[in-house]
């Protein structure tokens, strides 16, 4: 199994739709490994609600945009 | 494009899932599927650990012969799943936190906690649906979650009319029932009806398939609140489940069953092979992790090492010789004489109701006498109120908690508030409601 993230401009996006809890969390840990600019697309009610809780408590930069039933968090990693 | 080996989460996804608590300082729920509600003390140790572990050792049974563990760190879930991968354990899928439907799973086959011990033995049939469904990417999209029961005692110890689809076994084969539901979704409640056929133990699983395609190719994938399989029933009738049917499987057997009287749970009694079995009463199946080590230790001393879950939270003890015995130990650490037939759902920790269904359970359940309770935090019903003799179901209104009182399934009286409950109740034993137990 891939996880596959797109370059959209400065980002990269990871889409997690319709997956179940944890899952759109572990792999958006995954994708923080790679990059430091990430958009996480989800429509899970729960991932939406945990992903900028525990990685904003993580020190990241997270916003979060609705549109359409999505999630797209925009996370990014502080600058030092 | 950078591409990410995943691999290791490929064993999980599909199989496993954390669903979503609001309530009680929790943010997630590890629901453990349980086929047929029967597992090994080896197994239950494990799971006292894992709730001990990760779960600030609480565990409670819930009335789909599951354990459910909460408190669960969204970041240890993984961990969670590699030790339940390990113990051949698995989760319900909880995906009705989305809001579109195409989430649902088949969920825990319930089965009579004393198969092959007071009746024929058809646990496998259980597992054989449990191994085929869980986790099957061609099931995991159902229009909405799928319940099934199985019951071989010729009572109705598994909540007959509150599945999507019930096979009650009858002389030589299991007539089904079909279209339960209890929550508020549409039609609303709704109890579930036989087919009129019987179906031959050997193309049972067949069946259970043919009618899970007829969900998924049939059921409404355009609204979740029509999305169950009791709205599909509802709106084609009977007839028309039953044609459609026969159109793949071949014509049924003709079957006339009465109804079983709702609502039974085996209390003691002598199994087939002259061994006993007991029933310890767990008030809304709330227990730990010490207990659940003591109960499997019990379990090895004074039985065989098996225990099994009920559809009223409780558990059984079987193989036992004596008796006796094994009340008295049990005694030290369980409260013997809380009711059997008392069922509250979790709304403590999914936010949905201010005085939480078991703290009402807690509250009235011993002054119900054999009159069965169930508690439902909210009109999703988890609880199965509309089957007890008294059920009580939450709303808030106005920031206020205000429960709805049923009796057998008849909506009596709206908008109580918490601190008249004991007094409905006492005009329940004078009979007011014309309840008898």
């Amino acid at each position: 199994m891939k996880l596959k993230l797109e370059k959209v401009g400065e980002k990269y996006v990871l889409d997690a739709r319709d997956l179940t809890c944890p899952f759109p969390l572990a792999m958006t840990k995954l994708a923080l490994k790679e990059v430091d600019d990430l958009e996480v697309i989800v429509n899970n009610p729960p991932s939406a609600r945990d992903i900028p809780a525990i990685l904003g408590k993580q020190g990241y930069l997270v916003d979060v945009e609705r549109e359409n039933g999505l999630w797209k968090i925009r996370i990014r990693k502080e600058s030092p | 494009m950078i591409e990410i080996d995943a691999g290791f989460l490929s064993k999980f996804i599909g199989r496993y899932s954390l669903g979503k608590d609001s309530g009680n300082d929790s943010s997630h729920f590890l629901r453990i599927k349980i086929p047929g509600g029967r597992l090994d003390s080896k197994t239950l140790r494990e799971i006292a650990g894992l709730s001990e572990e990760f779960g600030r050792g609480y565990a409670e049974i819930t009335d789909r012969q599951d354990v459910q563990l909460h408190w669960i760190d969204p970041d240890m879930a993984l961990e969670i799943f590699e030790r339940m991968y390990g113990l051949g354990l698995r989760t319900d899928l909880c995906g009705q936190a989305f809001r579109e439907t195409c989430h649902g799973d088949v969920r825990n086959v319930v089965c009579c906690p004393l198969m092959g011990k007071i009746g024929p033995d058809f646990s496998w049939l259980a597992r054989e649906i449990n191994e085929f469904f869980s986790g099957n990417p061609e099931y995991i999209v159902l229009p909405h979650k799928f319940k099934i029961a199985i019951t071989a005692c010729g009572e109705d110890c598994v909540k007959i009319f509150a599945n999507d689809l019930s096979l009650v076994w009858y002389e030589d084969g299991f007539v089904p029932f079909v279209g339960g539901g209890m929550g508020a979704s549409m039609p609303g409640i709704r109890f579930a009806e036989k087919l009129g056929i019987k179906i031959p133990p050997e193309g049972t699983f067949e069946f259970v398939k043919a009618v899970i395609d007829i969900h998924k190719e049939f059921s409404n994938t355009e609204s979740k609140a029509k999305a169950r399989f009791k709205y599909l029933v509802h709106t084609w009738g009977i007839e028309r489940l039953r044609r459609e049917l026969e159109r793949r499987l071949g014509r049924f057997e003709e079957a006339e069953l009465d109804t079983p009287g709702i609502g039974v749970e085996h209390i003691s009694g002598i199994q087939h092979d002259g061994k006993n079995y007991f029933t310890l009463p767990v008030l809304g199946g709330v227990l730990d992790s010490e207990r659940l080590r003591l109960i499997a230790s019990l379990s090895e001393e004074y039985g065989g090492g098996e225990i099994r879950f009920t559809t009223w939270q409780n558990l059984v003890f079987v193989d036992v010789d004596d008796v006796e015995g094994l009340k008295d130990e049990l005694s030290t650490y369980f409260n013997l004489k809380v009711p059997y037939r008392a069922v509250g759902c979790a709304s403590d920790f999914c936010g949905k109701t201010i005085v939480h269904s078991k703290q009402i359970l807690s509250s009235v359940a011993e002054e119900m006498g054999d009159l069965s309770f169930a508690v439902s935090g909210c009109v999703n019903g988890c609880a199965c109120h509309p089957l007890a003799d008294v059920g009580l179901v939450g709303k808030i209104k106005k920031g206020k908690q205000l429960y709805d009182l049923f009796v057998r399934g008849r909506l009596v009286k709206k908008d109580i508030n918490v601190d008249e409950i004991p007094r409905l109740l006492k005009y329940l034993e004078e009979g007011v409601y014309e309840v008898k137990a």
